[in-house]
């Protein structure tokens, strides 16, 4: 209870709850932008909480997350185009019911859905993020090295639409953090006699390189193959009365818990759980006649279950270091970043922090509604804003995030050349987020098969593994993950034949 | 396109891998029995993803050109490229106030915005306040400028 009442007096204090409005208000603009996204929202905040504690750099990102994909759901109703993957299925009720001069009540209807889902999911983190992290403590080398490797089976059959792709990326991501010296004898590896090289990659350069560059200059080409945007002008948000909840609780409940489900799930985002969430309205809900002509039923399904999912990511992070997402995997370097070790100790070691974190969390939730009320109002400016110079101004921000991490011109160069590979990579149909998360957990990854080889002493590996029924569940479950998708495609061929 | 890409992508991959491999020959330093060559790690990842590259490249080549895709390489993709590294590589020598007004203004030109004094204007005016922000507001110092001292 001290640690509770302790994280509560720290992030209920002015500078705190100033950084996670300010993170807020930041996130829903730019999740509002059509082509960045809650990543590159995060990303380039991050070099911004340098000068920070921790709980208050955690407190600003909290707020960038909930705040983009809050954001994202805005311009799709305002403008019939997704400021965030997640906020795709918005747009099919939201904008219509926007032309219909209700776009305050469509955004209200974004405001609330996403609060509860938001909420709810926080209320489920507190509750399991506890007894994970209780379990998690009787992890060994062994089990450390089945969890991370089933992590990235698990991320990399998920993210993009090719198995062999993600493992392919999820491997640059583990040969990117072996740049520099070896933890273990200090060898230098990669550096191709560079000195610049010798301490290895940093990790903010990577994250801005691998997502903000990439995106800005995949956004020169894409641009010129998009419609123009037509921007629906709408000033006020119009929050939903009670009586028009009624029939749309379940729908509601439903949504959010699919959402914090997906979340806790590594690998799968607030993309899936928003198109899932959606699939199950429309194929369950008593409106789903109306659904396409501005139905709050749709909307509130996309937009419970997408900002639930940043509830349920944490779970995994804050419990056993693995990242649920890329943003989670940002987060958790940031407390590399201040000095905290991530892992499955995290919470025993850090209680008042991640505490912290869950009433951070709670409280970004909250301040959605003041910072739309704040931030509606400009949005039509804001979307008119000629994307060009934006990018050029994205751009440059992006660098001197990368640059402030440590003075370091190159870390600059770094980012530079890193995002340039990330966009060939991108249009090869590489998905991102393996390598990104590979790079965050690499040295965790070879610290844990090293220490295995060490405590092995004269068993057999045969035997060393067999002794562990926490380790064999995993590999079990990164078998099943490995194969599952060769299966199931073998059993569409077989319906199709039939 | 996709078979094409996919092929392109894993002979790409394969390249990078044997780089990467032959760097891993050199050995590390073992000075105790129970030490772990710090290469074997290493050496098993490039070997990996040579092999998926190998796989990929034989996908593509099986299934063949697709429908067209988005061209990779473009005036504008290339553009945004080049100004990126020449940003990086003058940011020291130039300072920051110099460096990222070129880079914010060839960045807007290069992706269409040709009207040059309202793009001079709104990046010079976003470049200092971009300055205070790190200078005054964070306390971090940006490079001033090697080349006019």
């Amino acid at each position: 209870m001290d640690y509770i009442w302790a994280a509560v007096t720290e992030v209920f204090s002015p500078v705190p709850l100033f950084m996670n409005f300010l993170g807020v208000l930041i996130g829903m603009v730019i999740g509002a932008l059509p082509g960045l996204g809650s990543v590159v929202a995060v990303s380039i905040c991050l070099p911004f909480t340098f000068g920070m504690a921790p709980l208050q750099a955690m407190a600003l990102l909290l707020g960038v997350y909930c705040g983009s994909t809050c954001g994202g759901s805005i311009a799709a109703v305002l403008i019939n185009t997704p400021g965030t993957p997640q906020s795709a299925c918005t747009a099919l009720d939201g904008y219509p019911l926007a032309k219909q001069g209700k776009g305050g009540i469509a955004i209200g209807w974004v405001v609330a859905a996403s609060i509860f889902g938001g909420i709810f999911s926080c209320l489920v983190l507190v509750l399991a993020a506890p007894s994970v992290a209780s379990f998690a403590l009787r992890f060994g080398p062994l089990e450390t090295f089945g969890l991370i490797l089933m992590g990235f089976t698990c991320i990399s059959s998920v993210s993009g639409k090719n198995l062999l792709k993600g493992l392919a990326s999820s491997m640059i991501g583990l040969l990117l953090a072996c740049v520099g010296a070896s933890p273990f004898t200090g060898d230098m590896r990669f550096t191709f006699g560079l000195f610049a090289l010798h301490s290895g990659m940093d990790v903010v350069p990577v994250i801005v390189g691998v997502f903000a560059l990439s995106e800005i200059i995949d956004r020169a080409e894409r641009m010129l193959h998009e419609a123009p945007i037509e921007v629906i002008r709408s000033n006020i948000v119009k929050m939903p009365r009670l009586r028009e909840w009624k029939g749309r609780v379940g729908g509601l409940i439903k949504s959010s818990i699919i959402g914090t489900f997906i979340g806790i799930l590594p690998g799968t985002g607030s993309t899936t759980a928003a198109f899932i969430s959606y699939s199950e309205a429309r194929r369950t809900s008593p409106r789903r006649e109306a659904f396409g002509t501005g139905e709050p039923d749709s909307i509130i399904s996309a937009e419970a279950a997408n900002n639930a999912v940043t509830g349920g990511a944490l779970v995994p992070s804050l419990a056993l270091g693995i990242p649920g997402d890329p943003v989670t995997a940002i987060m958790l370097a940031t407390f590399v970043l201040h000095g905290i070790t991530p892992g499955v100790r995290l919470m025993q070691d850090n209680p008042t922090i991640v505490y912290g974190i869950f009433i951070a969390l709670i409280v970004a939730n909250l301040l959605m509604w003041p910072a739309c009320a704040v931030t509606t109002r400009l949005f039509h400016y804001l979307l008119k804003l000629p994307e060009p110079l934006l990018m050029g101004i994205v751009a440059v921000l992006c660098v001197l995030g990368s640059y402030g991490t440590r003075g370091n011109i190159n870390d600059v160069t770094v980012t530079v050349c890193v995002g340039i590979a990330a966009y060939l990579l991108r249009r090869g149909g590489f998905p991102m987020p393996p390598a990104l998360i590979a790079f965050v957990l690499g040295p965790q990854f070879e610290m844990s098969i090293n220490q295995m080889a060490l405590y092995r002493g004269d068993q057999s590996w045969f035997s060393y593994i067999m002794s562990s029924p926490i380790a064999l569940c995993l590999f079990g479950v990164t078998t099943l993950l490995l194969f599952l998708p060769h299966l199931q495609r073998r059993r569409q061929k077989e319906r199709a034949a039939n | 396109m996709t078979g094409n890409r996919d092929f392109i992508s894993g002979i790409a991959l394969i390249i990078v891998s044997a780089v990467l491999f032959s760097q891993t020959l050199g050995g590390g330093i073992i000075l105790f029995e129970d030490d772990i060559d710090p290469m074997i790690y290493p050496r098993v990842i490039t070997v990996m993803l040579g092999i998926l590259g190998a796989v990929i490249s034989l996908r593509g080549l099986r299934r063949g050109a697709g429908a067209p895709d988005m061209p990779v390489f473009t005036r504008r993709t290339v553009g945004v490229a080049v100004v990126l590294l020449v940003y990086a590589a003058v940011f020291n020598s130039l300072g920051f106030a110099l460096s990222s007004v070129f880079a914010g203004c060839s960045v807007a030109f290069i992706m269409g915005w040709r009207r040059p004094l309202p793009l001079a204007a709104v990046n010079i005016v976003a470049v200092a306040l971009i300055w205070a922000l790190f200078v005054k507001g964070l306390r971090i110092p940006l490079p001033t400028g090697t080349l006019f001292w």
